[in-house]
């Protein structure tokens, strides 16, 4: 008798097993319009950054479940960090947790933490179990060292002043946004490296592309806060150095004094269209782009020695995010 | 984290890309510079920052960035 053909059914792309692993998160079920907007932000960041997981987890054994897991657990620690920088900075946020209050929202937040940190852990099976232990130690290790990041963002060391000194903030800002932003996404890349068995050399590549990708996207951020519509950082009083700002008050060119007055000078006076002039005349949106695209040739340095069958892949990847061509 | 000896700092990166908006020829990196001040650049803001799509510039939206 000869066995039946085993049927095997086809593969679940990774972005559908992201979510379904978010989906299994049980604090925020009490606050149904809180889930639902997790669980869309969950989805739609999954698709994004499924190629760029993918891509990493093959240097190792693929992309299975724990790889999953730990993917999901990173995407709600990136979520849940939102209605705490949203409170901190006095910035609008959704009616489900304004409804909250502070307090509430911070709870919450503190609970999902601990549910999110565990689970990988708590759904590993054997092996796995030590594993997933590795990749969610890295996960807490990067959020005590963004909160230590953030705690010198929010404690006004970053606050323009008549008489500051754009050289000291300059060079404080550039290593805050790698404490409070690249090691997150160093986390990501890393946790995923561990989860799938990459080897150590490749694991630390990978890890220097994820700080380099998570500088850029606070560049975009940064960039977003300036040029973009509606209030932003250039609203704020004071106004904290960014990377458009850090450029502007050091660059040699441009009309550094009449800037360095215009941003001291209280927001209900402020000239805004001008501040934003004086940026546009010394080419701040083109540097902004250097920034991106000078983090990209970091990682192509880091990536070509160890991990050169993925590198295209990854750095393909960071053109079609920095560009949004990838699915959102 | 640990320092790298190597790192170009954000002055350094203001320096090497004055150099090269100026024309000047300069190290590696500023081949970033060049591919940005070339007739063409600036891809990352084409579309972007004087867009409606600059709503959805914030890759950090969360909470806030409802539908």
């Amino acid at each position: 008798m000869t066995a039946a053909p085993s049927i095997q059914a086809a593969p679940r792309p990774l972005a559908e097993r992201i979510a379904e692993s978010a989906s299994r998160f049980r604090t925020l079920a009490p606050y149904p319009a809180i889930a639902d907007e997790f669980e869309r932000s969950v989805a739609r960041r999954a698709r994004m950054w499924a190629p760029a997981i993918e891509a990493i987890a093959a240097e190792g054994e693929g992309a299975g479940d724990t790889v999953a897991d730990v993917a999901a657990s990173w995407l709600a620690m990136v979520h849940l960090s939102a209605p705490l920088d949203q409170i901190l900075d006095a910035d609008p946020m959704s009616s489900q947790w304004r409804q909250l209050g502070p307090i509430g929202a911070f709870e919450l937040v503190l609970s999902f933490k601990d549910e999110v940190l565990a689970a990988p852990i708590e759904r590993a099976a054997g092996g796995d179990a030590t594993t997933a232990a590795r990749a969610a130690i890295e996960l807490a290790a990067a959020s005590l060292t963004a909160a230590i990041g953030s705690y010198f963002d929010i404690g006004g060391r970053l606050s323009w002043h008549r008489g500051a000194d754009p050289a000291r903030l300059a060079l404080l800002y550039d290593r805050i946004v790698e404490w409070k932003c690249g090691v997150i996404y160093r986390a990501l890349t890393e946790c995923v490296a561990v989860a799938a068995g990459v080897p150590a050399a490749a694991r630390r590549a990978f890890a220097a592309f994820g700080l380099h990708t998570g500088v850029a996207v606070q560049v975009l951020d940064d960039a977003g806060g300036v040029f973009g519509p509606g209030e932003g950082d250039l609203d704020k009083d004071p106004v904290k150095i960014t990377f458009p700002l850090a450029y502007a008050l050091n660059s040699s060119q441009g009309s550094r004094a009449e800037l360095a007055e215009l941003l001291a000078t209280p927001r209900s006076a402020r000239d805004l269209g001008r501040v934003r002039e004086l940026l546009d005349a010394i080419d701040t949106r083109r540097f902004l782009e250097y920034l991106v695209e000078e983090r990209r040739d970091r990682c192509d340095a880091a990536l070509a020695p160890v991990a050169p069958r993925t590198r295209r892949s990854l750095l393909d990847w960071y053109d079609d995010y920095f560009r949004r061509r990838v699915p959102a | 984290m640990a320092e790298d000896p190597g790192r170009r700092n954000l002055l350094d990166l203001i320096g090497a890309f004055e150099a090269a908006r100026n024309g000047a020829a300069g190290p590696w990196c500023d081949r970033a510079a060049a591919r940005v001040l070339a007739p063409g650049g600036l891809a990352l803001f084409h579309g972007l920052v004087r867009d409606a799509d600059m709503v959805d510039f914030d890759f950090d939206d969360g909470p806030a960035g409802e539908p």
